[in-house]
């Protein structure tokens, strides 16, 4: 879904470096500003810049958002909830003479940390759902990054689709096998997942480097041109707004 | 006259991939028990997306699919059910067999299926004899050829003793020798009862191997029924996309310049036609033809 929308979203036609300097400047923003409503407005914008300017559909960005999201759940929970006898609390059990509450101050770490991180997901997705991975390592060569990074980052996001699919196909194949029918071969089926996996994984490492060998690969993955041209307009007004962004942030 | 009983009846069947790419479009088929039924399309014409509707992995977005003339239950214990009457053979080997050893690979759907150890073994030790594939038993399985793999898939699914196969291109990547030998296997297996469905874009394997037809074009039904039907205008398959098997172009083409007499039987293999050319009488023609040569 997120490679589909990469290569097919509606600002498929700008360059790279223009959202790349999007992103980099909400995310600036988030960082600079301790307030939490600054990064609860950067995740609304970017938010938006995603469902409305890049039309990605609001039911798909949804359903993507639902994965980190229920990961900040459960750390939120582990922020909110202290255990110390005595402390002041907004709501509190006592059990084995231990104070289990929810402290104001938790409750505040937990509001900025669940704003920060909602903003910086949503400036990430926006990178990832319009920037196909080939034009953000092109991007990144132009901006003079080492080029062992960014094929690192290529062959990683290649061997997570890769790995997936493998992953994909067996899990059919042994359920088809009932290797999921109930609690205990699950665990066992599981188990042969993971170890499947991961040797298909090496295999297929080495053959994609045997592939690559014979394609006269030497030292560094061929860089792709880039086929959208720069807009110094754009950049320029994207640069301006992400400054005074950044200005504002600071002095809120 | 006896009822052709189906083990399998797809009505008015739709799937739709993820990114609303049509997978299947209102599919109508019947899949007759004890039959070898071949599944024939191009390239995308949804043949693999039927197969997998057929052991629920796929659920359909319209229509339903019957199984012995019941709907497919789609709970945990009614895909059990199925799964255990029903087996699959993906068309690629490589991620269907995925245990450490070959015995551990055959034994793991047995093993599911709650046995007693000693019917494992048993169960593990009639597939891999029914496959041809005995020696590879302690076989590590990344050691494995791509043939080799086919057969081992092949008799961890058979060693559920499922009462219908499934096959997804099984030829694929075999060299003739392996095709010869695995078809020898599914037509034992056919002699024991179990319904064969195959999927292919091989007519010459399709045509002299099937006993009941099922073409799709662009995710869709577009033809089905015996061979005897087909093979009455084997020119029908042009209108799919397809082309008609070497074995009749050549019994055409012998037929058309007198060389075979019409009597003949329209041949499923060139084996067939050449044993037919040995025990018939040469017509007027060839004997004209043979006195001529020098």
């Amino acid at each position: 879904m997120l490679d589909d929308y990469a290569w097919n979203n509606a600002l498929r036609r700008w360059h790279p470096l223009e959202r790349l300097s999007i992103t980099a400047g909400g995310m600036l923003v988030t960082l600079i500003s301790h307030r939490p409503a600054v990064a609860f407005s950067v995740f609304l914008v970017f938010s938006a810049l995603i469902v409305g300017a890049a039309r990605v559909k609001l039911k798909d960005f949804l359903y993507m958002l639902s994965w980190p999201v229920a990961f900040l759940a459960i750390g939120i929970i582990a922020i909110v909830i202290s255990y110390n006898p005595g402390i002041p609390c907004v709501l509190s059990v006592e059990t084995f003479g231990l104070t289990w509450g929810i402290t104001w101050e938790g409750v505040q770490t937990a509001h900025q940390l669940s704003a920060r991180v909602l903003s910086m997901v949503s400036a990430m997705y926006f990178l990832c759902l319009t920037t196909p991975i080939v034009e953000l390592t092109s991007a990144l060569k132009t901006l003079r990054m080492p080029d062992i990074i960014s094929d690192i980052m290529y062959i990683m996001y290649r061997g997570i689709y890769l790995l997936s699919e493998t992953v994909e196909q067996t899990v059919r194949a042994q359920t088809l096998r009932l290797g999921y029918s109930d609690w205990k071969r699950s665990c066992s089926s599981f188990g042969y997942l993971v170890t499947f996996a991961w040797v298909d994984a090496i295999h297929r490492s080495r053959e994609n480097t045997t592939a690559m060998l014979v394609r006269g690969l030497n030292c560094t993955l061929p860089d792709l041109a880039i086929s959208t041209k720069l807009s110094p307009a754009r950049l320029l007004l994207v640069c301006f707004v992400s400054a005074a962004a950044i200005v504002i942030a600071g002095m809120v | 006259m006896t009822k052709e009983v189906y083990v399998f009846e797809v009505q008015d069947l739709s799937y739709r991939y993820p990114g609303q790419v049509n997978g299947l479009k209102n599919v109508n088929c019947c899949i007759p028990e004890g039959k070898r039924t071949v599944i024939m399309g191009q390239n995308g014409a949804g043949k693999s997306t039927l197969l997998w509707t057929l052991t629920g992995v796929l659920r359909p977005h319209q229509g339903r699919v019957l199984f012995q003339e019941k709907p497919l239950d789609y709970s945990k214990p009614g895909l059990t059910y199925l799964r255990s009457r029903v087996g699959l053979v993906m068309q690629n080997p490589d991620t269907q067999v995925f245990c450490p050893t070959v015995y551990q690979d055959v034994a793991y759907g047995p093993t599911n299926s709650g046995l007693l150890k000693h019917e494992i073994e048993d169960r593990v030790k009639w597939a891999l004899q029914a496959v041809g594939a005995s020696h590879l038993v302690e076989r590590p399985v990344p050691f494995l050829s791509f043939g080799e793999k086919q057969k081992v898939a092949l008799a961890g699914v058979l060693a559920m003793r499922p009462s219908v196969i499934l096959l997804d291109e099984p030829a694929s990547g075999l060299d003739a020798a392996g095709v010869e030998s695995l078809f020898s296997e599914l037509d034992r297996l056919h002699s024991q009862g179990v319904t064969l469905v195959m999927t292919t874009h091989d007519i010459d394997l399709a045509w002299s191997w099937a006993d009941y037809f099922i073409i799709m074009d662009r995710g869709t039904t577009v033809w089905e029924g015996d061979f005897s039907e087909l093979s009455q205008d084997p020119h029908l398959l042009f209108e799919f996309g397809l082309k008609p098997p070497v074995v009749t172009v050549v019994h055409e083409s012998l037929l058309k310049i007198g060389f075979i007499p019409p009597s003949l039987p329209r041949p499923r293999h060139i084996r067939d036609l050449i044993s037919a050319l040995e025990t018939e009488p040469p017509s007027k023609k060839v004997r004209e033809w043979i006195a001529s040569r020098p």
